[in-house]
């Protein structure tokens, strides 16, 4: 007597060739945002200027050079999850708005400086270089404003001297009005060194690409 | 009009044009300045997109594979000038970081001739072109010039074995990874270009590297 366990039958050829693969195969418009995606990526490598890719789903920020990494950073973003963010990365990975996206400004809330000023002079007096060329700021907030109004914050827990009061609260204000209009805006927290590499490498003009999937 | 209703209006309209200036203006510059900024970015770009009217799974292939012949092969240095890490590393691991010193951003001109440098570590995509063992020194004129002596005629006055340490890694155009006796200066930006790394640093990667391994800087 069989204990139940009936063997499936294999399927022939035909009813293979009728069983659907577990991948749908790509649309047009996928293979048509594909190509133009990786076609943006290779005109920001061949340039050979850093640029950066801002992967939304990874939560990651990369520095790249030459279609090389040079750098990176786990980002930690407030309201990652917001609706708000889901809808700007789809925005900013649509072919028709275009995949690049450039610095079109930078402004330091407040830093610190990285070593201090005595020693740069003693070490500048001896090798005859200016010493404010050696010095390092450490950021405390800083922003890089994109255009189409895109703002990315990144916030350390270095404790550092204000730049500019009137400019800051200017910048604030300006900015809480405009995110009324739909301008978008993240807000990560980052490292003191982090930040200081990425607030010294993103030089106006910079490319980002945004990455959703 | 009353006074204080017109004292009033002159401020804030004042509040609104400093306002306005300062938005014009970011830490680099006037919007003029980073208007430049953005056309010389947009230049960079040597070439158009292509444009496919209905890309295929191939065409996608192939602009796959033309971005990976732009990536290294396997291991590659980034040199890091806003805080002075040499890296060496591969796509997705790093092997080891070390603390360098690049260069100093300083200029130096000579009086008597006009002549002008930058001290400066040139940004952008190299390979190592070759590998030495206890390299000399041959110092270029602005070496005197700086410490404001006569540049000699003869070479082998020019010549200095105890400042680059026990190896160089030539990366081209007269620019050198090589050791240093100022290793308690590594960590800042203080060189004439080159890129000075510790002994034990040094030791490493001059093992490890090979004719040809990619170097990025930014």
């Amino acid at each position: 007597m069989a204990c139940g366990g009936d063997e499936v039958p294999k399927p022939t050829e035909k009813a293979k060739a009728a069983i659907p693969s577990s991948k749908p195969a790509p649309n047009q418009e996928q293979l048509s945002l594909e190509y133009k995606r990786l076609n943006a990526e290779l005109d920001l490598a061949q340039s050979k200027k850093p640029y950066m890719i801002l992967d939304l789903k990874r939560k990651l920020l990369v520095l790249k050079l030459g279609g090389a990494k040079v750098w990176d950073y786990a980002l930690t973003i407030a309201d990652a999850d917001s609706d708000d963010i889901a809808d700007f990365g789809k925005r900013l990975s649509n072919p028709e708005s275009g995949f690049t996206r450039r610095v079109k400004a930078k402004h330091l809330f407040a830093a610190k400086d990285q070593t201090p000023d005595s020693i740069l002079s003693i070490v500048g007096g001896a090798l005859k270089v200016d010493p404010t060329l050696m010095q390092r700021e450490l950021p405390e907030k800083f922003q890089l404003v994109f255009d189409d109004g895109f703002i990315m914050e990144f916030r350390s827990d270095v404790k550092g001297e204000t730049e500019s009061t009137l400019k800051n609260t200017y910048l604030t204000a300006s900015q809480a009005i405009k995110r009324l209009f739909g301008n978008v805006y993240i807000v990560t927290t980052i490292e003191p060194e982090a930040a200081m590499t990425l607030y010294r490498a993103a030089d106006v003009g910079l490319a980002m690409m945004v990455v959703t999937d | 009009m009353n006074k204080k209703v017109f004292l009033s209006i002159f401020f804030l309209v004042a509040v609104v044009a400093v306002g306005a200036y300062w938005s014009m203006t970011t830490q680099y510059g006037t919007k003029a300045d980073n208007e430049r900024a953005l056309a010389s970015a947009d230049a960079a770009v040597t070439r158009p997109s292509p444009t496919l009217a209905n890309p295929t799974a191939k065409d996608i292939q192939k602009a796959r594979k033309a971005l990976g012949k732009l990536k290294p092969v396997k291991y590659y240095i980034v040199i890091n000038t806003h805080d002075n890490k040499l890296t060496y590393r591969s796509e997705d691991s790093v092997i080891f970081v070390g603390e360098c010193s690049t260069g100093s951003g300083g200029e130096l001109t000579d009086s008597a001739t006009g002549r002008k440098w930058m001290f400066d570590t040139p940004r952008g995509v190299f390979k190592i072109k070759g590998k030495i063992k206890e390299p000399w020194w041959r110092k270029p004129d602005w070496a005197f010039i700086e410490e404001g002596e006569a540049v000699p005629k003869n070479d082998q006055e020019r010549l200095d074995p105890n400042v680059m340490g026990d190896y160089a890694l030539d990366f081209g155009d007269g620019y050198f990874i090589h050791g240093t006796i100022y290793e308690r200066l590594l960590g800042v930006g203080v060189t004439h270009g080159c890129v000075r790394l510790g002994s034990k640093d040094l030791d490493v990667l001059y093992k490890k590297v090979q004719i040809g391994t990619p170097v990025y800087i930014f």
